[in-house]
């Protein structure tokens, strides 16, 4: 029988994401775990703990794909592929009619323009000394202790959110750390947090410009407060997928499926 | 400085340590500025007889008197040049507009310059040993031409090499090693297939470049930078009196960002380089503060993308993450590709 | 009730009319006048001589700082691509230039022409370039090169012969002619200008000194943006009569005066008084600055096209580390200072790259202490309140022990 199964791998800073495609680009199963250190064991573990799930033997997986962070040395593959190539993909896919991608993941932030075909027309990341990804809203939960699931509901409950406007992480932290010195409440902080990413990531967008439909992707767009923070500064309706984790994932499983199909 | 009997050699970064350099540069400064400081506060350039800063930007500028006051024993020169070239931002770029008086003060500059090499420094420029030094480093500019025009036959990093040696190298000795590569018969055209790309912008003094584009399969197909065709464009002028060619030449050289001439120049300068070369798209090398370029990146892109050209900018610094790196350019090549 | 830290001056009002007419005259009440944005180190003495009026793009982009509006400005010059790493004043000024509604006052008039002078920066020219490529109006850079070793024949005379050419330049597009009287009389108020401002700093050798940082700052204005007209001269008459009663009644700036401070570099627009305040705390005053001073070059009568040539190639940013060393050396010595605070602006790379070996030099030669505070002039997303008030008050709790 011939393979019929195609793999996307997404090896990030923070989390591995995989997930499993059938011949007609059905998802059979997706995965997100913690990277921890180097993330390519992690990313193995996860591919076989997918691939046990399905019953699917490694030689039933007719292309292997991985994108991210840690795809360069992750061997167990046939093809590398940009994270910004695999993120528009994804999103395409999902939604057909998506031409702005916001990709906000770990340790960076992308945002990508799309034409109608789903193709990227252009493309921009993150400088150095601009705040604004998943690694700093995760130290920032920390310094608020809360779990970093509770962040964005807990902006939501904001009506004075503080200010924070440094461009550099380091002091973006210490603007927030003396807001919380001086007895800001928690939520405040938390939505000035959000807000001076969702500044961050909309100016990184501006220089691609933001069209309609404008779909979230990463970690970073489970937090209700970052996308709400998003829809509001940028007056634009900010769609979010049920697992945006998995977006670069099922992009890259869809290169792997184009590639395998023949 | 070389009919003086010095071999000059370009000063470019040569590692990623700022420790010293820290404590004589803030932060906000490029990456050369700071690691060029640092080879100095080492030890490193001891060999030097001296360093000659010509004024191009604001930070070299710091960086001239930085070093004389840190290091009074250094002999440290500097040399203004003039930094308009055009007048009217509605003139094209040619052989007229250049600030008035620019040629006699660059005459002027140029035999300030030899005086302070023979009295200051020992070495007189006599006009002889002028004539056949400039003869010698527009040998070396004809080689690096020719070779440009071959660059099919040659990898990116084959290609970074032999331009950035000719800055570092004893021009004798990069001339000898030209000759032979243009001579060359027996190069194999590259495989065929890869996007072909033109380098634009400041300095490409790391080596990572080159090497991501040759693993990518992408090709250089022309470059437009300072540590490029730059500093091979225009030959002097072999008629004139010596220091007159000299200042002909830098009168005509290839717009740089750090000198004021009309907007357009170096996006048509880039935009034919395009055409001529049948490139796909234009990788941007853009130093981290480095202003003259950013200023120019806005015109230049616009223009770029006037004329359906992709192109994505590649920002360097005194350590640039290598993934961030990787990333933008494989992506760029993806989308070339697609 | 508590004195406030910062006491104004009667002359403030005055000073705000001068500068809202000065922005309005430009926009309405030129009276068929062509407008020139001028760069700060502009020989606008030409231009006045001329009957051509001038606008500060600095100047505006300084007031965007003060009055909190340049970030919204800066963001809609780096959406256009213009990095955030590049000079606060000139984004705010691209930004005030694509998104006019937003900006104060709308934004400067639209000029007739465009005079950059390097002698300040090399950024002032390819800001100045990006503005009149969207104008479409003609553009002279003026190239002062940077003396290193001191002024150098060849390079006066290469000023000179640019001089020479901005006449003609002005000429042809503008169609007005260079009066030579005009010329005169224009240096002769300049000259005044300078002299009357000269004197006032100098007043500030008083103990306890009649003005602050601030102070210095915001009269600075007329100097740069009016300088070689009669209005200006007027106000800094005021201004010196109102600052030499304050010396006879021995009142000083700040409620208690024990250090006096010297200030390098520009001012932190957006946190004016604030900042200043912090030091007020620990009866600090700033009594000499190494930037409103940088208008303190008379220039010779009579002497024409060659003195202005040879004034404004020397000015202060166009000088050598060494001579900027030599300089607070000297302010240090004639106003009695025992500490100074030089601001590592971000923005000023001419002003602020070779402070640290600056500071290096003055602190061997004279022994008094100094303080680096890092910010920006007019891009409040620099500044990191936490981190200055740390090293404020580290370095006031060492001068208070010395």
């Amino acid at each position: 029988m011939p393979a019929s199964h195609f793999l996307g791998v997404d090896i990030g800073s923070l989390t591995v994401k995989a997930v499993l495609l059938d011949r007609e680009s059905r998802v059979l199963a997706q995965g997100v775990a913690r990277a921890g250190y180097g993330g390519q064991e992690t990313a193995a573990d996860l591919v076989a703990h997918l691939l046990q799930e399905q019953n699917v033997a490694p030689a039933d997986l007719a292309y292997r794909v991985v994108t991210g962070y840690g795809r360069v040395r992750f061997n167990a593959v046939d093809e590398e592929v940009s994270e910004i190539s695999c993120h528009a993909r994804g999103a395409f896919h999902l939604y057909p009619a998506a031409r702005t991608v916001l990709d906000i993941g770990g340790q960076d932030s992308k945002a990508i323009r799309l034409d109608a075909r789903g193709r990227v027309l252009d493309f921009a990341m993150n400088d150095k000394c601009a705040a604004g990804t998943g690694r700093f809203l995760e130290v920032m939960a920390g310094a608020l202790q809360v779990a970093i699931e509770e962040l964005g509901p807990l902006a939501l409950q904001s009506q004075h959110p503080v200010s924070i406007s440094s461009t550099c992480t380091v002091f973006a932290e210490s603007e927030a750390v003396s807001h919380i010195a001086r007895g800001a409440a928690r939520q405040d902080v938390a939505a000035g947090l959000q807000r001076a990413i969702a500044s961050r990531v909309l100016g990184l967008a501006a220089r691609v410009g933001l069209e309609p439909e404008v779909v979230a992707t990463g970690g970073v767009a489970l937090n209700a407060g970052l996308i709400a923070a998003l829809a509001e500064l940028s007056a634009m309706h900010i769609t979010v997928p049920t697992h945006p984790q998995t977006v670069g994932a099922l992009g890259a499983a869809l290169y792997a499926l184009r590639k395998g199909r023949g | 400085m070389h009919a003086a009997g010095f071999a000059p050699v370009r000063l470019i970064q040569t590692g990623s340590e700022t420790t010293l350099a820290n404590a004589h540069l803030p932060s906000f400064s490029c990456a050369l500025a700071r690691a060029v400081t640092e080879r100095m506060l080492r030890g490193d350039l001891d060999f030097l007889h001296g360093v000659l800063f010509t004024h191009t930007c604001d930070t070299l500028q710091c960086l001239t008197d930085i070093w004389r006051m840190s290091r009074p024993r250094f002999r440290v020169l500097s040399f203004a040049l003039p930094s308009v070239l055009d007048v009217s931002p509605r003139r094209a770029p040619g052989p007229s507009g250049d600030a008035t008086g620019a040629r006699e003060y660059m005459l002027a500059e140029l035999h300030r310059l030899a005086d302070t090499l023979e009295h200051g420094l020992g070495a007189p420029v006599r006009e002889e040993e002028l004539c056949a030094s400039i003869a010698l480093y527009d040998e070396q500019r004809r080689l690096l031409e020719a070779l440009h025009a071959r660059l099919d036959r040659l990898t990116a990093q084959q290609w970074w090499s032999l331009s950035i040696s000719a800055m570092l190298m004893p021009v004798e000795e990069h001339v000898r090693v030209l000759r032979r590569c243009v001579d060359a018969r027996g190069i194999a055209q590259n495989a065929p297939g890869g996007p072909k790309l033109v380098l634009a912008g400041a300095l490409l003094d790391d080596p990572l470049i080159p090497q991501v584009i040759d693993e990518l399969g992408g090709r250089v197909a022309g470059d437009d930078l300072c540590t490029g065709s730059r500093y091979w464009d225009t030959l002097v002028d072999g008629e004139q009196e010596p220091f007159a060619a000299l200042a002909e030449r830098y009168l005509r050289r290839a717009p740089c960002p750090c000198k004021h001439t009309t907007r357009e120049a170096r996006g048509e300068r880039i935009l034919s380089l395009v055409r001529n070369t049948g490139a796909q798209g234009v990788v941007l090398v853009l130093p981290k503060f480095c202003d003259p370029h950013a200023f120019d990146a806005v015109p230049l892109t616009r223009a770029l993308d006037a004329a359906d050209v992709p192109h994505v900018t590649l920002e360097t610094d005194v350590s640039a993450p290598a993934g961030q790196v990787r990333t933008r350019l494989q992506a760029f090549l993806e989308m070339l590709q697609a | 009730m508590t004195q406030p830290r910062y006491r104004k001056l009667k002359t403030a009002n005055h000073l705000q009319r001068l500068m809202q007419w000065h922005y309005a005259s430009a926009r309405y009440l030129r009276m068929g006048r062509p407008l020139a944005w001028v760069s700060s180190g502009a020989p606008v003495e030409i231009l006045r001589a001329m009957g051509v009026a001038a606008v500060y793009p600095e100047n505006y982009s300084a007031l965007c700082g003060a009055q909190r509006q340049a970030v919204g400005l800066c963001g809609a010059a780096e959406a256009q691509g213009y990095s955030p790493d590049l000079c606060s004043y000139a984004r705010t000024s691209l930004g005030s230039i694509l998104d006019g509604k937003g900006a104060p006052m709308h934004g400067l008039p639209r000029p007739d022409l465009i005079v950059a002078c390097n002698n300040i920066c090399g950024t002032v020219v390819k800001w100045f370039e990006a503005a009149a490529a969207h104008y479409q109006s003609p553009l002279l850079v003026l190239d002062a090169p940077f003396l290193h070793d001191g002024l150098q024949p060849s390079t006066l005379s290469y000023v000179v012969a640019q001089l020479e050419e901005m006449v003609r330049f002005v000429q042809r597009t503008t169609h007005q002619r260079l009066d030579a009287v005009q010329l005169e009389e224009t240096v002769r108020l300049a000259n005044e200008c300078t002299e009357l401002w000269g004197e006032i700093r100098a007043l500030c050798k008083s103990r306890p000194s009649p003005l602050n940082a601030p102070d210095l700052f915001v009269n600075m204005a007329p100097i740069v943006v009016l300088r070689g007209t009669h209005s200006a001269v007027r106000f800094y008459q005021r201004l010196k009569a109102e600052v030499e009663q304050r010396v006879r009644d021995g009142v000083g700036a700040i409620p208690e005066e024990k250090h006096r401070l010297l200030w390098d570099n520009i001012a932190i627009w957006y946190r004016l008084y604030g900042f200043y305040n912090l030091f007020v705390d620990y009866k600090a005053c700033f009594v000499a600055d190494t930037y409103t001073g940088a208008w303190s070059q008379t220039l010779p009568p009579g002497a024409g096209l060659q003195g202005i040539a040879a004034a404004y190639a020397t000015i202060f940013l166009n000088q050598s580390l060494e001579y900027r060393a030599a300089l607070m050396v000297r302010l240090i010595s004639e106003y009695g200072v025992d500490g100074f605070v030089m601001h590592v602006n971000r923005s000023c790379k001419p002003y602020s790259l070779g402070q640290y070996a600056v500071r290096r030099a003055v602190m061997e030669r004279t022994g008094v202490p100094g303080l680096l505070i890092e910010a920006d002039m007019c891009d409040a997303r620099s500044y990191a309140e936490e981190a200055v008030r740390t090293r404020v008050q580290a370095f006031m709790e060492s001068l208070a022990e010395a």
